[in-house]
């Protein structure tokens, strides 16, 4: 079921990225779909599922943005291992802690993906710097923003699903 | 899984991307694709396609909600505007009728109009005693179309058939000097006779001093001489002084530039007067 939700959360990435890519570039350029995926994923899983989460969102953003097949991966595997290691330690449910997670998660990713483009792609154009500060900065606004709602949706659903359950009582006694 | 194999899975993870990345890279280098990119081409291409077509197809569609709602504007607009010449169509209707009744009233008929044929100008004489052209009628021209016919252009009056031979006439032009035209002021519908002048301009004669006459006024037919019908332009006022003690001294400049003529409307010649009247 995780897997399942992850390749969902992967598509909607994909398409999301490709849209924003080509109506607004440059909000395109300052945020990293796949890398609050990874981070959402990354933070509840072990290092093993981290690093190989991790992996697949870097390998489909390899897809989507036409870079050579692993640059992304290779971040991206960094970032969920790191990600779900720091997770596992520090334990913490408090937002103002999650948003730090996104923010550092996509920063690791952001760190490996420069280290790999200075090494193989392009020495002498280095990723710009504010863009990167931009990507890390909204990343941890909007990996906040996801954790609320979810958290938001989770309450609901489960007090609907006690509603039913008193009504289902109910209806039996009566 | 214990950590000491996730650590293991992560390193024969990276080597395998880096080594993945170090591949493709030199391919750059070279124009045509690698067989890993064109495969990947090919699996991401159709979604990129089909998220960019119905892209497109959301562009077109609000495209076309705003090209209805424009027109749907400009048809509200037409349509009052067709409700408004509605509106004027019959104003001018009752006032056709209106008129229709009054011109019953006082036993009024239009002058006749006849058919007219168009003919080709041969050659103008303004030299010689006579200042005249000849034209070439169509063949089948009739004979209706002969000595007494006016002859016109879309400026004014030319003057009137005065010879035919066979497709051939003979025109007298209204600046000739035995050339007279009824004619009268469009302003004041003040009548007088036009004649032909020496330096190829008109003389309006017989309008009396206490009738008002004014450089520009127009001067047309008056249909009172038998030959034109009344209304078709024969020049303009150019200049007024008294001419003796009775009449003005009415100078015209010709609606025609006879130096243009290429071509001529001949028109049917009047129906003659019942012999009593004669």
């Amino acid at each position: 079921m995780r897997v399942l939700r992850f390749l969902l959360a992967l598509v909607a990435a994909f398409v999301v990225y490709v849209t924003l890519t080509r109506v607004f570039p440059s909000a395109a350029r300052a945020t990293d779909v796949f890398g609050l995926v990874l981070v959402y994923f990354a933070m509840s899983s072990g290092s093993a599922g981290g690093l190989l989460f991790g992996m697949a969102a870097g390998l489909v953003h390899d897809l989507a943005s036409s870079s050579p097949l692993g640059l992304n991966g290779f971040a991206g595997t960094l970032a969920g291992y790191f990600v779900a290691r720091v997770a596992l330690q520090i334990e913490s449910t408090q937002l103002s802690v999650v948003g730090v997670f996104f923010a550092l998660g996509v920063a690791v990713e952001e760190a490996a993906r420069a280290l790999l483009v200075f090494l193989f792609v392009d020495a002498a154009n280095p990723s710009d710097p504010l863009w990167v500060g931009a990507r890390v900065l909204t990343s941890g606004a909007l990996g906040l923003a996801l954790v609320i709602l979810r958290r938001r949706l989770s309450g609901r659903l489960e007090r609907w699903r006690q509603m039913r359950r008193v009504r289902m009582r109910l209806g039996d006694s009566s | 899984m214990s950590e000491r194999r996730a650590v293991a899975l992560l390193i024969i993870v990276l080597l395998a991307q880096l080594g993945l990345v170090s591949a493709q890279v030199p391919d750059r280098t070279v124009d045509d694709a690698s067989a890993l990119e064109g495969i990947l081409l090919r699996v991401t291409a159709p979604v990129a396609q089909l998220v960019s077509g119905s892209m497109e197809r959301t562009t077109d569609l609000r495209t076309r909600v705003q090209t209805m709602t424009s027109l749907r504007r400009e048809n509200e607009r037409l349509r009052d505007e067709v409700l408004g010449l509605r509106q004027e169509r019959a104003r001018i209707q009752g006032i056709e009728e209106r008129l229709d009744l009054l011109l019953e009233a006082v036993d009024y008929e239009p002058p006749v109009e006849g058919d007219l044929v168009v003919a080709d100008v041969v050659l103008v004489d303004h030299n010689a005693f006579r200042k005249s052209l000849i034209a070439y009628l169509p063949e089948t021209a009739p004979e209706e179309f002969g000595v007494g016919s006016p002859v016109t252009t879309d400026a004014g009056l030319v003057g009137r058939v005065y010879s035919r031979s066979g497709n051939h006439i003979r025109v007298q032009l209204i600046t000739d000097r035995a050339s007279s035209v009824g004619s009268m002021i469009g302003r004041t519908r003040r009548q007088g006779v036009v004649r032909g002048d020496l330096d190829g301009f008109l003389s309006l004669d017989y309008v009396p001093l206490q009738a008002s006459v004014q450089p520009g006024d127009r001067v047309v037919t008056a249909g009172i001489d038998g030959v034109y019908s009344r209304g078709i332009p024969v020049g303009q006022v150019l200049e007024v002084s008294d001419g003796g003690e009775l009449f003005h001294s009415v100078r015209v400049v010709p609606a025609v530039d006879f130096g243009l003529l290429t071509q001529v409307y001949v028109l049917e010649r009047a129906p003659e007067l019942p012999e009593g009247i004669q």
